[in-house]
């Protein structure tokens, strides 16, 4: 990465909040034509597919899961009910681990690239962000399919 | 200089909007759902007391819209895989209209049991 | 007669537009409109054509909101009302009035290796290339770009993320790859690979709503993803 040719850029943007915002966050953020030093080309391409991946995933899931709501708020929604069939329930328990680890994949790569396009926050920081995201959702997640497992 | 809605006034575009804005929604969801499930820990009583207080109009109509939201950003990813990963046709333009449907079908069943 | 009610872009990113009354006539482009107000109002209005007739894509610009040829778009096609808002193509910098800078757009041609790479020598027999194969139909649905700007103007994406080749450049690598005769494939795939490549495309298509040669740099970009992914995993990056 050269630096001077970084600073020429700042030069050439005209917008000079843009340049304030991008000082402070990472100098990396500033990368043009060079890789994005925190995530190689060849992860972002498997972060790309990982998302995809856990899309395909999350298809099928995401089907079970609207098809037992739905049936399921028949007649009102009760924690007896609820609880009647996952409680004990290994079925049930696998299935929604399953699902919330595949939507802590999901959810923060789509994220990434938010950040990146309204924000402009490109930089090492805005990947450690999506990763608390990504732990967050997991750690949340399984507390509550503990929750109406046990 | 940035384009406006009148160059983004298409349907390829909109299907975009949607799968956008639905997927953040949901994101922004999801913690409340987490947090909603994780209740039961306090006991079933505590937990059936919450579910009755879901029971109202307004969560309701959030509850379809959510539906809708899932259904739709479902729909729609579903559609950018095949764009994706099937080697292009020309009756994939038609996914679209297709996924609307499918979305619009699933929230109407949701609506229709709820109420 | 009547008359056209048409703004201008002047200045450069600062500016304004400027009203002129354009004497409305048959069969006129707009085109025809910019020289007319060139000629016989202001001639300090800068902008670029070359054939008039739809073959170079000098004459690109944004016609009420959209990316066009302005020699090949028809008045009374977008003019309806009578009105009409002339502007430079988006996403690139603005020299001035209503020509941009187009560097940037070639350097990301060069940065996506649209450039042929050979290994045949002037006295080795010529490649034979069979024009219904499967890789030949897709390079002949892209080959006939001719690096006009209009979908880069047009795309989102180019204006969300600064690095991002855009549809042109990943088109024209698409036909590439595809091309039997090339040996570069590995080197060009690493070029579009990633936040700044191929995968940043969302798949709005506004590229393949504007391109005046009916190409669909979506498709090309689709075939761009399914390649990298493959040889990313199988550690060809």
């Amino acid at each position: 990465m050269q630096s001077a040719e970084c600073r020429v850029q700042i030069a050439e943007c005209e917008c000079r909040v843009r340049f304030i915002f991008l000082l402070i966050t990472h100098h990396s953020s500033l990368n043009t034509a060079c890789e994005r030093t925190f995530v190689n080309i060849r992860s972002q391409v498997l972060l790309w597919g990982a998302q995809r991946v856990s899309a395909m995933v999350l298809a099928l899931c995401v089907v079970i899961h609207l098809v037992t709501i739905i049936y399921a708020v028949r007649n009102g929604l009760s924690a007896a009910e609820i609880l009647g069939r996952t409680r004990g329930n290994v079925g049930w328990l696998a299935f929604y681990a399953v699902f919330v680890a595949v939507v802590a994949i999901h959810a923060p790569i789509g994220l990434r690239t938010i950040v990146a396009e309204t924000l402009g926050w490109r930089s090492r920081g805005a990947d450690i962000f999506v990763l608390a995201v990504a732990l967050s959702l997991a750690i949340w997640g399984w507390r509550a399919v503990w929750a109406v497992f046990y | 200089m940035n384009n406006d809605f009148r160059a983004r006034n298409h349907p390829a575009y909109w299907a975009f909007i949607v799968h956008r804005v639905s997927g953040v929604l949901l994101l922004l969801f999801l913690p409340l759902h987490f947090w909603a499930l994780g209740q039961a820990l306090h006991g079933e009583a505590r937990f059936d007391g919450f579910l009755r207080w879901t029971e109202q109009p307004l969560v309701k109509f959030a509850e379809t819209a959510l539906v809708l939201l899932l259904a739709a950003h479902m729909a729609g990813g579903v559609r950018l895989l095949m764009l994706e990963f099937l080697a292009w046709r020309d009756w994939q333009r038609s996914l679209l209209a297709i996924a609307s449907g499918a979305s619009l079908a699933a929230g109407l069943a949701f609506l229709l049991n709820v109420v | 007669m009547s008359m056209l009610q048409v703004k201008v872009w002047r200045g450069n990113e600062q500016g304004e537009f400027q009203a002129f009354e354009v004497p409305r006539r048959e069969s006129q482009t707009v085109l025809d409109v910019v020289t007319y107000i060139q000629r016989k109002c202001d001639p300090t209005l800068a902008y670029r054509f070359a054939c008039r007739v739809g073959v170079c894509g000098s004459c690109a610009m944004s016609v009420n909101g959209q990316s066009r040829w302005t020699c090949r778009t028809h008045v009374s096609k977008v003019a309806a009302d009578g009105r009409l808002e002339i502007a430079p193509l988006r996403n690139l910098p603005v020299v001035r009035d209503l020509v941009t800078d187009m560097r940037e757009f070639f350097d990301k041609w060069a940065r996506a290796r649209g450039r042929f790479q050979g290994s045949k020598r002037r006295t080795d027999d010529f490649a034979r290339v069979a024009p219904d194969s499967r890789e030949r139909r897709q390079v002949d649905a892209g080959i006939e770009c001719i690096g006009c700007g209009v979908c880069y103007s047009a795309c989102d994406v180019v204006t969300w993320n600064p690095d991002y080749l855009g549809p042109a450049a990943l088109n024209r690598a698409w036909t590439l790859v595809n091309d039997v005769r090339d040996v570069d494939r590995n080197g060009r795939l690493a070029a579009v690979a990633g936040d700044a490549g191929c995968h940043a495309c969302h798949t709005h298509m506004n590229c393949t709503e504007r391109c005046p040669k009916q190409i669909s740099p979506t498709v090309g970009i689709a075939g761009l993803k399914r390649m990298v992914l493959a040889a990313a995993v199988k550690g060809q990056l």
